[in-house]
């Protein structure tokens, strides 16, 4: 059962749930209910949480007083063993704390064992993310946009939020950097693509719910006026990386209208989802948005949806892989 | 196999510093040669005098996405 559901529906929400259920309600059901991933779609999904874990260490090290090159060597290492594929032992690790002494189990990687990781994409690859780590730190040495430090002294790095909103919803997410920028409050955030990066890759996010997310939980927070998200673009090439900086911003007026737009698609996700709970019928409660097929690229469910639905199933078992759908309340 | 390739192959839980330095150093003299074939590719055609305070603007504040 994922955890950000009750009898109700879904109550905790990330703007991966929220960008699902706005943009086609079965897409949302094949990946947070019923927990399909495509065989072949991993591999960006992995690039970018490893690219985004090796910028967010970097700049956790670096706060905490680390030299930025000590900090690169020491972010690149982590990538390495990240990306390669050893086998696990379990181990009794012991812990003393404010509650007494105890044994947990705990897991560790078997020195020795394994291989590196092998991409299914030619582009989002081993190599191309650790040279994409250490170009990005060369581009931007001199950067003008500083981690701000936070009222209780911490940098504003790495903060996970659950932040509850009206009706008993939460409002799940993940912020890497929050910075300052010509004297404004910003979060950062990074985005990897194959292609170039143009003003219209920067502009698409404008209407980006993820990007109001972090905004909208970035005031609500750090208590601070955020006016919206720098983007630090990487096209991922054969041979090289190329990075481009743009920012998207939010007025009040803007995030008024997309709080009251996702609650309204919260309430009707919790109505589907009682509506197939009451009649059992999954292709009804959470129909295809037949419009939305062929965005960026054409979704990943386009070929099972363009089948008969007595062979879904089956289609789906060929080239998916169920497992634990994406989960808000777990997420990072 | 390269220096590199081989540093690649090696389980990272075995590396030592130098080696991620050198796979450090590797990608940096890629990123020189690549910077270098870069600035010598694209438009010939000089920039305009509006063109050019756009770029200075844009480097100095390391904006990109100009699409000048």
């Amino acid at each position: 059962m994922n955890s950000s559901f009750d009898t109700a529906g879904q109550y905790c929400w990330d703007s991966t749930s929220l960008t699902l259920a706005t943009t086609c309600w079965r897409k949302y059901y094949y990946k947070l209910i019923e927990g399909w991933t495509p065989d072949s779609g991993s591999a960006h999904l992995r690039f970018g949480a490893h690219y985004a874990t090796a910028l967010e260490h970097y700049y956790k090290h670096l706060a905490n007083g680390v030299s930025p090159e000590e900090s690169l060597i020491l972010v690149i290492h982590e990538a390495l063993v990240e990306t390669w594929e050893h086998e696990w032992e379990e181990f009794d690790m012991s812990i003393a704390d404010e509650s007494g002494h105890r044994v947990e189990k705990q897991r560790r990687r078997v020195e020795g064992t394994g291989h590196p990781w092998e991409s299914l994409h030619n582009l989002k690859t081993r190599g191309n993310l650790i040279r994409t780590i250490i170009w990005y730190f060369d581009h931007f040495a001199e950067d003008p946009t500083k981690v701000i430090q936070l009222a209780n002294g911490k940098p504003g790095v790495e903060y996970t939020f659950k932040l509850p909103v009206d009706g008993d919803i939460i409002f799940s997410g993940h912020i890497d950097r929050l910075v300052s920028y010509s004297d404004n409050p910003y979060v950062m955030d990074q985005k990897t693509t194959g292609s170039t990066i143009s003003q219209r890759f920067f502009a698409d996010f404008d209407l980006s719910i993820q990007m109001s997310m972090y905004t909208f939980a970035g005031k609500v927070i750090y208590n601070m006026p955020v006016k919206g998200v720098i983007i630090d673009g990487a096209q991922i090439a054969v041979g090289f990386t190329r990075f481009e900086r743009g920012i998207t911003l939010r007025t009040e007026e803007q995030l008024n209208e997309w709080y009251q737009e996702m609650m309204d698609t919260v309430a009707e996700g919790r109505a589907r989802y009682a509506k197939w709970q009451d009649s059992g019928d999954a292709l009804r409660a959470f129909p295809r948005n037949l419009s939305a097929c062929g965005n960026y690229g054409g979704c990943e469910f386009r070929e099972i949806c363009s089948k008969g639905q007595q062979f879904r199933d089956q289609f789906l078992r060929g080239s998916f892989t169920k497992g634990e759908p994406w989960d808000p309340m777990k997420a990072r | 196999m390269s220096d590199i390739a081989q540093l690649f192959a090696t389980d990272p839980l075995k590396l030592s510093r130098q080696d991620i330095e050198s796979i450090i150093k590797e990608f940096r003299a890629k990123r020189s040669a690549f910077n270098i074939g870069n600035m010598k590719a694209g438009s010939t055609k000089p920039p305009t005098e509006k063109q050019k305070q756009m770029l200075e603007l844009g480097e100095k504040l390391k904006i990109g996405g100009l699409d000048l």
